[in-house]
């Protein structure tokens, strides 16, 4: 309940203002202290391409977060069907896909601060 | 399909025969039959499709059979699915996939049929050496999970595991990742970790463990929300 109170709200305000023009929105503060990026830098200003439609922008500020929307959704559907799914929920949260999806994150990490993507 | 058959121990094998004719011979419990696909001589109460003659005598249950013959079953389990025996009985099982379907047998006696089309079909029955013990025999040729099927009580005697399993606990790893990438890392890659915890804990049988595990990842998810919820309105007032 509280996440769909959370997503809408989130919903809104990402799509009515833009992160980068305005100064309300958080800025990360790892990035603030050592300079480097976070995985999660640019999401902010991602989710605001995608909603307003803009897919590549997205992907060029955080492009783990266009690859993950995917596989959150199935995720999410199947932590809620989870009775009905029961070999997609296991499969999705089996030690090794998670090894997979921290092993990306870690790699995505480092990369982006090596390359500048 | 191939069936040989040695009706008295001692005997040498006869066949090949259909499964009409197997039926038809004058077998007895203690008879050896295999058929191709099998890697060793099983006794006859142990096929489903002949033990319907036996009917009459009371039923010799070759537990031990039956769960050598389930482990023959799984030729290659997907990358993804290390955890997925633990799982499968854990939960009622409603979609089949087929590359999962024959991993999950152990312990369910009708997979007889399944394993007919492995692969490496040897085309002559093996040769039975009445010394050695079927176990020693045939441990070459089993894939490894043949030893911890070994040391379970036998199937026969489990209470159902559907009912005795308990859940796995959530992992909340929907939540570590939302948080990894849209508010505080530090939080998120630590539910992370602890989603990982949760799942190994669990599919060793350490449930409390698991348990455990699953809070400390749920609090890693409060902890992430709480300090996004905290951390913008800070932002705020230092402007």
């Amino acid at each position: 309940m509280l996440a769909v109170v959370a997503a809408v709200v989130g919903v809104v305000v990402y799509s009515a203002y833009d992160p980068s023009a305005s100064q309300l929105f958080p800025k990360c503060i790892f990035k603030s202290l050592t300079g480097y990026d976070c995985p999660g830098c640019g999401s902010q200003r991602a989710i605001h391409s995608l909603l307003h439609g803009d897919i590549a922008a997205a992907f060029g500020y955080n492009a783990m977060l266009v690859c993950s929307i995917p596989y959150l959704i199935l995720l999410i559907y199947a932590e809620l069907f989870r009775k009905k799914v029961p070999r997609l929920h296991s499969a999705l949260t089996s030690v090794t896909a998670v090894l997979i999806i921290l092993a990306l994150v870690i790699l995505w990490w480092v990369g982006r601060n090596i390359f500048h993507v | 399909m191939d069936y040989w058959v040695i009706i008295r121990i001692g005997e040498k094998p006869k066949g090949p025969y259909s499964i009409d004719e197997v039926v038809n011979l004058p077998l007895s419990p203690e008879s050896l039959v295999w058929h191709t696909g099998l890697s060793e001589w099983l006794p006859a109460t142990s096929f489903d499709e002949i033990k319907g003659i036996f009917e009459e005598e009371p039923e010799a249950a070759e537990p031990a059979a039956e769960a050598s013959l389930a482990e023959e079953a799984p030729a290659e389990v997907p990358a993804a699915e290390e955890s997925e025996p633990a799982e499968a009985v854990a939960e009622e099982v409603v979609e089949s996939d087929e590359a999962q379907a024959e991993n999950e047998v152990a312990d369910e006696p009708a997979v007889a049929e399944e394993k007919t089309d492995i692969p490496p079909i040897p085309v002559m029955p093996p040769v039975f050496r009445p010394g050695n013990s079927r176990t020693q025999a045939q441990t070459a040729q089993q894939p490894p999970q043949f030893h911890a099927a070994q040391q379970q009580p036998l199937p026969q005697q489990q209470p159902l595991p559907q009912q005795e399993k308990p859940e796995c606990p959530p992992t909340y790893l929907a939540w570590s990742i939302v948080f990894t990438i849209v508010c505080c890392w530090p939080f998120g890659i630590v539910g992370i970790i602890f989603a990982i915890l949760t799942r190994t804990r669990f599919n060793r049988g350490n449930y409390k463990g698991a348990k455990k595990a699953s809070e400390v990842a749920e609090w890693m998810c409060i902890l992430a929300f709480t300090f996004g919820l905290v951390f913008w309105p800070l932002k705020l007032i230092s402007l």
